[in-house]
């Protein structure tokens, strides 16, 4: 499974995460419970658990996540 | 030399459907009464102020309070209120139906403080709507939105532009004041939508904002009345006390949820606080209320802890002046 770090939480409902891949220097986005599942410590995590900076795997990503993943140039604070 | 910033923040928009005739062409906030602290501060050089209509929209005259009747209703009467059954299926969203969250959800942080807003037919709780949006791809999904004209709502950038749901929304449901199965002012669908190229093309998290046009017959905001806004330098803004309501997608469908706080963090794209918040908040309004006036100076789109708002810079706030004028 891959690694990411959640570097945003879209505060739509469903949420939607921006996450930081290992190995990719950009970012991609998620659409959580559509997408993927999110991994934390071996355990599928919930939307009320996820936190900013957390390290995760990425699981169960559905074919057409995988076909269209949307990649991002990192969210850097001069952007902010 | 053209900033980066503004050109991020060229205004897009995006036209659909028949039935659209828009046309291209502080203080904490008291869910319960409308107190004002007196503060007499102004505004310092270089804040830009847009007043909202925060007047009542009957002809005056005041209620008797008698136990047991219903306020809410009569000051919403022959306004085309609606009392619509929640489908089940809206409360639901794939495999997040049965979730059962636990005490302290990702943006909620600390303490949940967060109050159930149950005069919605009141200033400002009636401002702020429920939105139902149906993505390109089908998808549904959830915001809240706020009114700034009588057909413009204010909300995020990825609540009508979704980079992971095809582009630009399909269609809103725009609900004001939404409680449950009651909606006092009735509802409206908008199929045209405005947005940034920073958000729309870059992606930029810091450039999260848009708005809804609703329909020339579906006013609704003349009903409701709507926030001011205002682009406010740092120094106003450092350490501001401000107030976020919003239906959280944890709670009951169609139900607002009020947190207030301090911002934290003021940088020059973004606002930073600790007020609870949850998915579904996206697009709420993050307001200054203060001699008796409320504007909004944040548009919340982020969670995580702290949770954040596309902050209404000068740039935003000029957009926002010319999508209130197109939905005047």
């Amino acid at each position: 499974m891959p690694t990411a770090i959640i570097s945003e939480i879209m505060e739509s409902w469903p949420l939607g995460l921006r996450l930081r891949v290992h190995g990719q220097s950009d970012d991609i986005l998620v659409d959580l419970t559509e997408d993927c599942r999110i991994v934390h410590a071996g355990r599928s995590m919930e939307p009320g658990e996820l936190r900013c900076g957390m390290r995760v795997e990425i699981a169960d990503v559905r074919e057409r996540t995988l076909n269209s993943l949307d990649v991002l140039a990192p969210a850097r604070e001069s952007d902010m | 030399m053209v900033d980066d910033y503004e050109e991020d923040d060229n205004a897009v928009e995006f036209e659909a459907g028949e039935e659209e005739e828009g046309g291209m062409s502080s203080d904490y906030e008291s869910v319960s009464s409308e107190s004002d602290d007196g503060d007499d501060g102004n505004d310092v050089d270089g804040d830009l102020v847009e007043n909202g209509f925060e007047m009542e929209t009957h002809g005056g005259g005041t209620l008797e309070s008698v136990p047991g009747f219903m306020e809410d209703y009569a000051l919403t009467e022959g306004f085309g209120s609606e009392v619509v059954p929640i489908d089940p299926l809206w409360n639901s969203l794939p495999r997040s139906c049965d979730l059962e969250f636990g005490d302290t959800p990702e943006s909620v942080c600390d303490r949940d403080d967060r109050v159930h807003v149950t005069a919605v037919t009141r200033i400002p709780w009636r401002y702020i709507c429920q939105l139902r949006i149906t993505r390109k791809d089908g998808g549904g999904s959830r915001c809240t939105g706020w009114f700034i004209s009588p057909r413009t709502v204010m909300t995020a950038g990825h609540c009508v532009y979704s980079h992971t749901g095809g582009g630009w929304v399909k269609k809103i449901e725009v609900i004001p004041g939404m409680n449950g199965a009651f909606r006092p002012f009735g509802s409206a669908v908008g199929t045209s939508f405005r947005s940034v190229k920073g958000w729309t093309k870059s992606k930029k998290v810091t450039h999260d904002y848009g708005c809804i046009i609703l329909p020339k017959s579906k006013p609704l905001g003349k009903k409701t009345g709507w926030f001011g806004f205002a682009a406010l330098s740092t120094s106003s803004l450092r350490n501001l006390l401000v107030n976020n309501s919003g239906y959280a997608g944890d709670k009951a469908f169609g139900t607002q949820w009020f947190n207030a706080g301090r911002l934290t963090k003021v940088t020059s794209r973004r606002l930073e606080y600790m007020l609870d918040t949850f998915g579904g908040h996206s697009g709420s309004p993050t307001w200054r209320y203060r001699n008796g006036k409320r504007h909004a100076v944040g548009v919340h789109a982020y969670g995580g802890c702290p949770n954040k708002s596309t902050r209404i810079n000068s740039e935003v706030f000029k957009n926002m002046k010319n999508w209130k004028a197109r939905g005047a």
